[in-house]
């Protein structure tokens, strides 16, 4: 009987410590913790969150050439204009992200990422935002997405 | 079990160690954006970027001066922050820096026939605690030769003469701010478009 108690008062402390450890991560979800700091790079960027001063916005023309098997190639003749954006420390990832070729000024997008019809021709805006370093949160992280080409620098809102 | 739950209990305490406070949230900050367009010879747009400025020590001492009464004079509403100068400064990111004045700006834009300054008339403070100076346009012309790249900005202030455009910061007194943008290059018929925002709204003053 002793041994059923202990048990169970291990088995109690033991859920206990789950909980706490669930608890301590949905915390540092929404809280200013160096727990909170490390999930910044990974999860998806709240960009409500970032004084707009920490956010360098970069946008472009781009046309698609092509759409091979739901991978869209485009023609993105200033890319390296954003590639060259004051403290962009990950240009690099991004060209390897979107494949860029620098020698045809072209990249490759999934075309779901693409808004209208997604057919060769079509021309859009391709917006990059990017986090300074000097931001308390989310720093050095970037996003891209696809606007129609009347979406402009000004008006761009990256989705949700 | 019990060594699993004290680990455990381990991970939740350096899950919640907070970290230094949030910078942007407990200080009121002002801040100001410079917004750049290229377009192409026939008005379409190839690049845009927005990014931050560097209120530089100059613009701070203006900022102050005007506001208080500290024994500066005021200047005078033709000479007020209104301008938007460019720079060919291979090394403005380096250069950029709070110390910089606008003789030192000057003195590195590389510009020796263009005229690399423009003035705004009317800055738009319709918006409250805000004042947008552009969109100014400049061309080839702003610079000594097509195929020449600007490699930032500087917000100066007005001349009292005229409204033409005008070779240098320092002609008409300190440098506000410093934009450092990607280096763009403008050829011929190409334009680029520039704006400076400045905001000093605050939600909770």
């Amino acid at each position: 009987m002793c041994n059923n108690m202990k048990k169970q008062a291990q088995i109690i402390f033991l859920a206990v410590s789950i909980c706490l450890v669930i608890f301590g991560f949905i915390y540092s979800l929404n809280s200013e913790t160096l727990f909170g700091k490390l999930l910044d790079q990974v999860k998806p960027i709240d960009w409500d969150k970032i004084f707009p001063r920490n956010i360098i916005k970069n946008s472009i023309p781009i046309e698609i050439l092509e759409n091979q098997n739901g991978m869209c190639n485009i023609k993105a003749e200033n890319f390296q204009l954003i590639l060259k954006a004051p403290e962009f420390t990950k240009s690099q990832d991004l060209a390897h992200e979107l494949n860029y070729d620098n020698d045809t000024k072209t990249i490759k997008i999934p075309c779901d990422k693409l808004p209208g019809d997604k057919l060769s021709g079509e021309k859009d805006n391709l917006h990059v935002w990017i986090v300074r370093g000097d931001s308390e949160k989310f720093s050095g992280r970037y996003q891209y997405f696809v606007t129609p080409s009347n979406v402009t620098i000004s008006n761009a809102i990256p989705p949700q | 079990m019990y060594k699993i739950g004290i680990a455990l209990m381990a991970v939740f305490a350096v899950m919640v160690i907070p970290s230094q406070v949030d910078t942007e949230n407990g200080k009121i900050t002002y801040y100001g954006m410079g917004t750049i367009v290229l377009n192409d010879a026939f008005g379409n747009e190839m690049f845009a970027q927005t990014v931050h400025n560097r209120v530089v020590n100059t613009g701070e001492t203006l900022i102050v001066n005007q506001a208080f009464q500290d024994g500066v004079a005021s200047i005078a509403e033709a000479s007020a922050v209104a301008s938007i100068c460019v720079t060919e400064d291979v090394s403005f990111t380096t250069n950029l820096a709070e110390t910089l004045t606008a003789a030192s700006f000057d003195g590195a834009t590389t510009i020796i026939t263009g005229l690399e300054c423009k003035e705004d008339i009317a800055v738009d403070v319709s918006t409250q605690g805000t004042a947008v100076i552009g969109a100014l346009t400049f061309t080839t012309s702003n610079l000594d030769a097509a195929g020449e790249s600007i490699t930032g900005i500087g917000i100066c202030q007005a001349t009292s003469l005229n409204d033409l455009d005008f070779g240098t910061c320092a002609v008409n007194g300190v440098l506000f701010a410093g934009v450092d943008t990607t280096d763009v290059t403008l050829n011929t018929g190409e334009t680029v478009q520039i704006t400076y925002t400045f905001d000093i709204t605050s939600a909770s003053t």
